[in-house]
């Protein structure tokens, strides 16, 4: 079940820089560590709260601690939730300084912030990575005796409202009482495979909780499962399923339920839909998308009626008005198909040879 | 049964009709809110000089038969309109023995409350085989004013009331008649207002968010933003969404609670105008619709306004 992130509250931070590291054969810039904990002002604080919040809700994915991965994190931030004597302070330069060791020369340099918090009362860690962003400030200001602005070049904005380079986990004292810590990461390069190893997983030590196979194949199941439970226009049904289908096999490399529901679905069935997903285990944020496990089923659409008749029919005919569904007067459906019959065979009703030991026998008779 | 007989028993067996009152008077105000009809319910037993008073002044031969409003009950509705309605509401709940009521000439002024005799719904401790009857009468503020004060004057005195008086109060009825459907007129005709549906949602709103915060707010862009939060309620009727609203905010009060407090008009972060929505009552209704139907809503919301106004309530909520 997803946390509910808008009971996040913030009690306490603390921010360390780590810069870019260099090549290997130059020294690098020192840390600049943090001795005590950062003055928090309540607009500081609720500021911080409600961006965390945001990024939380809009992208965060399970994870769990991956031991192969060889980090201090782990323990650090297990240590840390269950009572160590290890003080805030000390724990989060221990991670600092892990940080810096995880990265290589591509890993831009930025502040690692260290947020004492609570989640819907209960007492949780998060670790945040920002980098630095530029930008202009305009002030009021008087030359000569003549009104303008004052334009300063920024280049130590963090964090602002639109930003897209931060890297987040949470993790609470529940999480951290598991043999195994669990908790959520938000980062923007996460769906890609070569940069999200640098903070999910040599810096924090986990990976993703669920394989991308068996996340796009719960994503396919249960719109498959939205669509016949939810959606009773035949029209309309056919026209999701065509979406579904169309979305796994297009070139995009990522899904995500808004954007699909944003994408394909009518208005009135958007929040019903991400709803059924996420309460069934599909993760709200975007994930790689693998159809490894689904391939089979991608080509063709299959209907079936209450009377046993079943239909399938190639998802471009569905796509191009070959096959088409609608309501008929009296609730029912009608599907239609306008082309060329190419041949029309006998066969067995579904079942009956099951139903009929008889039958086997003399086909095993008869070979 | 005598009058001396009638009034032993009554001593005897008051209380039971104390708690028939009593239970009668609940279960109508409790219907009656569910339906959200506004009324007044008060229920009371008759006093013993009164039972006695009655049966003298009616000379009544068997006052314990003839007395059938030992136990009443009065249904005082707001406005004519929702007469029928509260009639329904004792009819749903009771079982009904009589029902009275006077259907005026055109030619005729008078009194038109209604007056059902119905059982009261029987307690552990009452006689199964003789349950308790109580009259309900339902009728108007105006009406209830008329039948009260006509009662204290004609039948409550000891000297016989001159012919003026229940002159004076045959000219009231024509009062009491063109108060009660002038009341009426100005009901439907506020209900007919295009802004109406949202003034009354901003008036459940502001009593809930006045619990969290104590501020003014700015009316008219209040009634601006509801008009988006009107079309993503949709088909639901008002009545039934200031329910849902006030389950919300029963459920989530600590989370609303936090918010105000944090980000709401009096804090550190309001003070600035960045989260301008939050110092106003129709946040309550953004934040329910965030939870329920935030696609629905941000659907409706880009067709007038900016995401800007929105963003910070999605992102305080933690809204996906």
């Amino acid at each position: 079940m997803t946390p509910d992130w808008g009971r996040l509250k913030i009690d306490r931070v603390i921010v360390h820089e780590v810069p870019k590291a260099r090549a290997s054969q130059v020294a690098n810039t020192p840390l600049t560590l943090s001795q005590i904990e950062s003055p928090l002002p309540d607009d500081v604080r609720t500021y911080l709260q409600e961006r965390l919040r945001a990024v939380l809700t809009a992208g965060a994915r399970d994870v769990v601690e991956n031991p192969t991965a060889g980090s201090p994190v782990p323990a650090a931030v297990r240590g840390y939730l269950q009572g160590s004597p290890t003080t805030f302070v000390a724990m989060s330069q221990q991670l600092a300084g892990h940080l810096r060791a995880s990265q290589t020369g591509v890993n831009p340099g930025g502040l690692l912030m260290a947020v004492d918090c609570e989640l819907v009362k209960e007492r949780a860690l998060s670790i945040v990575k920002l980098e630095h962003e530029r930008g202009v400030r305009a002030q009021t200001t008087t030359i000569s005796g003549k009104a303008t602005y004052d334009v300063t070049y920024l280049k130590d904005l963090l964090f602002g409202s639109k930003t897209r380079v931060f890297k987040v986990g949470l993790f609470t004292t529940t999480a951290a009482a598991k043999t195994l810590l669990t908790g959520a990461v938000v980062d923007k390069q996460l769906t890609g495979a070569a940069v999200a190893e640098f903070f999910l997983h040599r810096f924090l030590g986990c990976q993703l909780a669920e394989d991308a196979a068996v996340t796009t194949q719960r994503f396919f199941l249960q719109t498959q499962d939205f669509i016949n439970t939810h959606v009773e226009d035949p029209a309309q049904k056919s026209r999701y399923e065509v979406a579904l289908l169309a979305e796994m096999q297009s070139a995009r490399n990522q899904l995500s339920v808004t954007v699909f529901a944003d994408d394909y679905l009518e208005p009135e069935d958007r929040d019903n839909f991400v709803s059924h997903m996420t309460s069934n285990g599909v993760p709200p944020a975007t994930f790689d998308k693998s159809v490894v496990l689904i391939e089979g089923q991608l080509g063709s659409v299959s209907i079936d009626f209450a009377r046993r008749v079943k239909v399938i029919a190639p998802r471009d005919t569905l796509e191009d008005g070959t096959v088409t569904m609608d309501s008929t007067e009296d609730g029912r459906t009608r599907l239609q198909v306008v082309d060329e019959v190419r041949s029309v065979k006998g066969r067995a009703s579904p079942g009956r040879r099951r139903t009929h030991p008889g039958d086997q026998t003399r086909a095993s008779d008869e070979s | 049964m005598t009058l001396e007989a009638a009034r032993d028993r009554f001593i005897r067996e008051r209380e039971r009709f104390v708690r028939a009152a009593q239970v009668v008077e609940v279960t109508v105000q409790r219907e009656a809110a569910r339906r959200h009809l506004k009324c007044h319910v008060e229920g009371r037993a008759k006093d013993v000089p009164s039972f006695i008073k009655k049966a003298l002044v009616k000379h009544y031969e068997d006052p314990w038969t003839e007395i059938t409003d030992k136990a009443g009950v009065r249904v005082v509705a707001e406005h004519i309109g929702d007469l029928d309605d509260l009639v329904e509401v004792v009819k749903d709940t009771h079982c009904v023995l009589r029902e009275e009521g006077k259907n005026l000439a055109p030619n005729e002024l008078g009194y038109s409350g209604i007056h059902l005799q119905v059982l009261a719904p029987v307690e552990d401790d009452d006689d199964p085989d003789e349950p308790v009857e109580v009259e309900v009468q339902v009728r108007t503020a105006a009406q209830d004013l008329w039948s009260r004060t006509s009662h204290s004057l004609l039948y409550k005195p000891l000297l016989e009331a001159p012919a003026s008086v229940a002159r004076s109060l045959y000219r009231l009825q024509a009062l009491m008649e063109l108060f009660d459907h002038e009341v009426q007129r100005a009901v439907e005709e506020i209900s007919a207002h295009p802004e109406y549906e949202k003034a009354q949602l901003l008036r459940a709103a502001e009593s809930l968010f006045h619990v969290f915060v104590a501020a003014d707010y700015n009316q008219e862009l209040s009634l601006e933003v509801l008009t988006v939060a009107v079309d993503a309620i949709g088909g639901e009727d008002f009545a039934g969404y200031a329910d849902r609203l006030a389950e919300f905010v029963e459920q989530n009060a600590t989370k609303l609670s936090d918010i105000y407090e944090d980000y709401g008009p009096l804090s550190e972060q309001g003070r600035d105008g960045s989260y301008l929505l939050i110092g106003q009552p129709e946040s309550i209704v953004l934040f329910e619709l965030l939870n329920r139907t935030p696609r629905l809503l941000w659907n409706n919301w880009r067709e007038r306004f900016d995401d800007g106004l929105l963003q910070p309530l999605a992102d305080v909520w933690g809204a996906q």
